[in-house]
């Protein structure tokens, strides 16, 4: 600040003014910040979900689900083995798709291709797709967190 | 003057007005007809504004409906496919207006000193009806609208500190659903409208303030063009051949509408963005998932808040071309973007 200003009550009023209107505006714009911010509701988490008969998914084929609202890929291999991954690619989110003539996971949005132990191998997503628990209790394919 | 003239001009004091816009003239040479996409663009803007309105009588903004809603506009409605065919024709022609108007006036160094605010603008401007291409995109609630949504609001995820709260801000959530919907909505029929109002009122009015700019080197070969009426009846001349092509357009090429939005369903084959949204596509489709240890949608994100600064800041970094010595870089660089884009749209196309 230049120390030969002088005080006038005009520029004491104006920037006075300023200083009010900036203090009036604040809790206005916190406001209207939290109202665009999505509220965080808390919804029930599913620990274990029933993903339905082991028998009802024929042989290299796969079926896509909901985990608590996270899509799951659940594949019968040609082996006989039941895994479950998550079908949202590691790149953008797509959903992806299982390639039964191939078989590997493959999402058509930007190619990124995932083989069985749900490893990235080929296009662009940084990281492998996550996998889940499988349990087979009697015929029922039971899904939780690895 | 007739009485009802006289009596507008004893209310409005138009005279003023009228008597400005016909002293003001533009500039008559050799590249002056790239003039016309600066006007041909608020052109499909303002078909955008009215086709947007009718499809508001009938659209309805929540998953169980939004797909229905246009579904019944194109199968029920009277020329309901028309209005919907000519909503997104409009757009596509628009961004291809702003995009000429733009290269044009880039090549042209129409941004050089006093202009820099109507470049600024001007560029905002693009980001904005980029914007509208995008919000307007989920509104059909259709399987690609939702992994377009999806990929696009992916994106800034990386943004550091903020990444996260700006997706949550832009879905409503975690994931799109139905408050996505309803926020995209809002910013394309509400806000982005608002914005490009003021941003356009802003661009035109500087254009009356600095006028044309005649290009560096360019010698006007004869006395410029009095823009009221002349140059408004070349306007409209453009203006009638864009909507000949629009509506031919419209009624061979109607729109489709996908099969209603299915969250367990995977991305299908072949799923593509509108042809302004390939380079980008293509680009994160090229780059490897890691460059020397940072995930390419880092590398992207960066890249693109590069562009977009650069472009911003073109007027201050070809200050040479405010003196009147245009720097030969800056049109290679522009070369470089065109060819940029044509390439990665083409590989897009064609792969």
């Amino acid at each position: 600040m230049n120390p030969d200003r002088q005080i006038t009550r005009r520029n004491f009023l104006s920037e006075g003014l300023v200083a009010w209107l900036f203090i009036t505006i604040l809790p206005f714009l916190y406001a209207l910040m939290r109202y665009i911010i999505p509220p965080n509701i808390r919804e029930k988490i599913v620990e274990v979900i029933n993903a339905g008969k082991y028998t009802d998914i024929p042989f290299n084929s796969a079926k896509i689900l909901r985990f608590n609202k996270k899509a799951i890929i659940l594949v019968r291999t040609e082996q006989d083995q039941v895994k479950a991954f998550s079908a949202v690619c590691t790149h953008l989110g797509c959903i992806v798709e299982f390639k039964s003539d191939r078989r590997l996971f493959k999402c058509n949005c930007h190619g990124s291709e995932f083989d069985l132990t749900g490893k990235n191998i080929a296009g662009p997503a940084p990281s492998p797709l996550k996998p889940y628990r499988v349990e087979l209790k009697e015929d029922n394919v039971l899904v939780s967190q690895a | 003057m007739n009485r009802f003239s006289l009596w507008i001009d004893e209310r409005l004091h138009i005279g003023p007005l009228i008597q400005f816009l016909s002293k003001k003239t533009v500039p008559r040479h050799k590249h002056s007809f790239w003039y016309i996409f600066g006007g041909l663009a608020f052109f499909f803007f303002l078909v955008q504004l009215i086709t947007g309105v009718l499809l508001l009588l009938y659209y309805s903004p929540t998953p169980e409906t939004a797909n229905e809603s246009l579904r019944f506009i194109v199968s029920q409605v009277p020329y309901g496919w028309f209005v919907r065919s000519l909503h997104s024709w409009s757009a596509n022609l628009m961004v291809a207006a702003v995009l000429l108007h733009l290269f044009s006036t880039y090549f042209m160094r129409a941004y050089r000193r006093p202009r820099e605010l109507m470049w600024i603008s001007g560029i905002t401007l693009l980001l904005v009806v980029l914007g509208f291409g995008f919000t307007g995109y989920l509104l059909p609630w259709d399987t690609t609208a939702y992994f377009a949504t999806q990929i696009g609001t992916e994106i800034p995820r990386t943004i550091p500190v903020i990444g996260e709260l700006v997706v949550q801000i832009l879905r409503g959530g975690d994931y799109i659903a139905g408050e996505s919907l309803k926020r995209l909505f809002a910013l394309h029929v509400a806000i982005l409208p608002l914005v490009s109002l003021g941003l356009i009122g802003l661009h035109i009015t500087l254009n009356q303030v600095h006028g044309t700019s005649i290009p560096i080197g360019v010698t006007p070969t004869r006395r410029g063009i009095p823009f009221f009426p002349n140059y408004l009846y070349r306007d409209m001349i453009a203006w009638t051949l864009g909507l000949m092509l629009l509506m031919f357009l419209s009624i061979l090429l109607p729109v489709k509408l996908g099969p209603k939005v299915d969250p367990l369903a995977s991305a299908p084959p072949g799923i593509k963005p509108e042809w302004y949204f390939l380079t980008l596509y293509e680009t994160l489709r090229l780059v490897p998932a890691m460059i020397l240890g940072i995930s390419s949608e880092v590398v992207v994100n960066v890249a693109v808040v590069a562009v977009i600064l650069t472009a911003l800041l073109i007027p201050f970094l070809d200050q040479a071309a405010g003196a009147g010595r245009p720097k030969r870089i800056f049109t290679v660089l522009g070369v470089i973007g065109i060819a940029y884009m044509i390439v990665a749209i083409s590989l897009a196309y064609l792969t």
